[in-house]
């Protein structure tokens, strides 16, 4: 009874008003503030342009570099080279990544040899590893390749570590008696797992993301955070803002992709 | 789509952390390491990977000859200062803000798409912003340690106050407690353990983006020295570094884990 309670008292939070008056109170305060940082910005003049340029002039400088290369390419041209790169290095990690988590789960002795290693190399941050990979493969895309696959495969090496461990013994040993044989692990200890690993993977492209920006405000030829560099060390705080809006927008983007993938491919997990 | 708040994932302590290897399995473990970094600097050369004896060496003898202004447990010093002034500011904004989140139905659906937007926006893309702003050095990267702590203790936060059990603050009420007491007596108690989930990955969030701030536009600090490493070319500069990055990590992780068992001594955390 009393471990219900919280749940029960959740749901209630959120389903006590019709979901489309919750999205009008959402994007009704979304709307406020931008109107405030207009007036703040255009009709106050509180801040000079330099320091924080008006909502509109963001919007017309992301407008205008979609046709107007900037530092060699369009603003759409930059983010596909930052997506290229968080892709790549996601799905290296994600190989790499699964294979480890899979072994060490598996076999004791990989466990006993790579867990210690894996768990001390993890402690330094991906972003610590950005000037050893300046100095291993220079400013190429390999570089940044390096440190998405450095961020992400943490969380897809412990998520399939979990997946394989958090299936229940019994259920193993249950389909086993039932004559399952290899089947076991397609139709048992897969879709139990599944949500999990998937679950790893979502965790794993953010971290890329956040890895990559950093990367690419240190060294990089192209790519959102290329230009957000650039164009605040020219004090052109539109570009650098329009920068920084589509790359929120495309951490918005990754994590609504991964959510929908997810529920295609385990519509079972449990959200 | 909805947008709906989510649990800092990092955050979601896992079934099976049983994962424990016997002391001597990591010595063995640990030694390969190093056996592996040796032939690996043998056959790339030192200038690409120095050996773990050099880079000991480099280690040792930075921790008492300045380099780049600094020793290297000052830099270390130094970075920690940045680090805790964002993390505080952010604890003393995060848990306010994650408690109104938590309590009042309007502020969050008010708030939630704004803030799950900016949320996704990595700490790092603020750091030329703050840059322009502040300038490079001490308040900038203590904004953006704060930028990068302040998401996950506003969402365990009001995870953990949307989860108390609705009985207790009526009960309390009932009983004759005030709206204060009740938000300090029951709300925040029973918060805690969930409140403690977001100030880890904010600790660490937080010295992650510490050391990416002050290689970006720093003067000192141990992101600094890394730099500073890079551009010398010289790599067991880089890698005592990262060594010094690592460690602090996880000593700081670990001081906040007792912290919080002192903190709840009712709940033994794991």
């Amino acid at each position: 009874m009393s471990k219900d309670a919280p749940a029960r008292r959740t749901a209630r939070a959120s389903t006590n008003r019709v979901p489309i008056q919750r999205i009008a109170i959402g994007a009704g305060t979304a709307v406020v503030l931008i109107v405030i940082w207009h007036l703040a910005t255009t009709q106050l003049r509180l801040l000079s342009p330099t320091a924080l340029p008006s909502p509109e002039s963001v919007v017309a400088r992301i407008v205008s570099l979609s046709y107007t290369p900037y530092l060699g390419e369009t603003i759409w041209g930059h983010a596909w080279a930052s997506v290229q790169i968080v892709v790549g290095g996601w799905l290296l990690a994600g190989v790499v990544g699964t294979a480890l988590g899979v072994g060490m789960s598996w076999s004791p002795l990989v466990r006993n040899l790579t867990f210690p290693i894996f768990q001390m190399l993890r402690s330094v941050s991906p972003i610590a590893w950005i000037p050893i990979a300046l100095v291993w493969l220079g400013i190429d895309n390999s570089a940044r390749i390096f440190i998405v696959f450095i961020a992400a495969v943490v969380p897809w090496t412990v998520n399939s570590m979990d997946a394989v461990r958090s299936v229940d013994p019994l259920l193993i040993r249950a389909a086993k008696t039932l004559g399952a044989g290899r089947r076991t692990l397609t139709e048992v200890v897969l879709p139990a797992g599944l949500p999990t690993l998937l679950a790893g993977a979502r965790i794993a492209l953010g971290n890329a993301w956040t890895a990559l920006i950093a990367a690419e405000l240190l060294a990089a030829v192209a790519g959102l955070g290329f230009v957000a560099l650039n164009s605040s060390r020219v004090l052109d705080t539109p570009t650098m803002l329009a920068a920084m809006v589509i790359i929120g927008a495309l951490g918005v983007l990754f994590s609504f992709v991964m959510l929908r993938i997810s529920k295609v491919l385990a519509p079972w997990a449990k959200n | 789509m909805t947008m709906s708040i989510t649990v800092p994932t990092s955050a979601r302590p896992s079934r099976t952390t049983k994962t424990t290897v016997s002391p001597p399995w990591v010595v063995t473990s640990l030694a390969l390491f190093v056996v592996i970094w040796f032939v690996a600097s043998l056959i790339v050369g030192p200038a690409l990977l120095p050996t773990p004896l050099t880079v000991a060496q480099t280690f040792i003898s930075l921790c008492v000859e300045p380099l780049a202004g600094l020793t290297l447990p000052g830099h270390v010093a130094s970075s920690l200062t940045r680090w805790g002034t964002g993390f505080l500011i952010a604890v003393l904004v995060g848990v306010p803000v994650g408690i109104a989140f938590g309590a009042f139905t309007y502020v969050r659906e008010a708030f939630t798409p704004v803030f799950e937007f900016l949320r996704y926006i990595p700490p790092f893309a603020w750091i030329p912003l703050a840059i322009l702003w502040m300038g490079a050095g001490q308040t900038s990267a203590s904004f953006i340690v704060f930028i990068a702590a302040v998401p996950p203790i506003i969402i365990s936060t009001q995870v953990g106050i949307v989860n108390v059990d609705h009985r207790l603050p009526r009960a309390a009420t009932n009983l004759g407690s005030g709206r204060a007491r009740t938000v300090t007596e029951i709300l925040v108690p029973v918060a805690m353990p969930s409140i403690f989930t977001g100030i880890r990955v904010a600790v660490s969030n937080g010295w992650m983006a510490v050391v990416a701030a002050e290689m970006i536009g720093g003067t000192q600090g141990v992101g600094f020295l890394i730099i500073q490493g890079q551009e010398s070319g010289d790599v067991s500069v880089v890698i005592s570094g990262m060594i010094a990055i690592g460690a602090t990590g996880a000593v700081i992780d670990w001081i906040v884990n007792i912290l919080s068992r002192q903190v709840m001594p009712w709940r033994r955390s794991k």
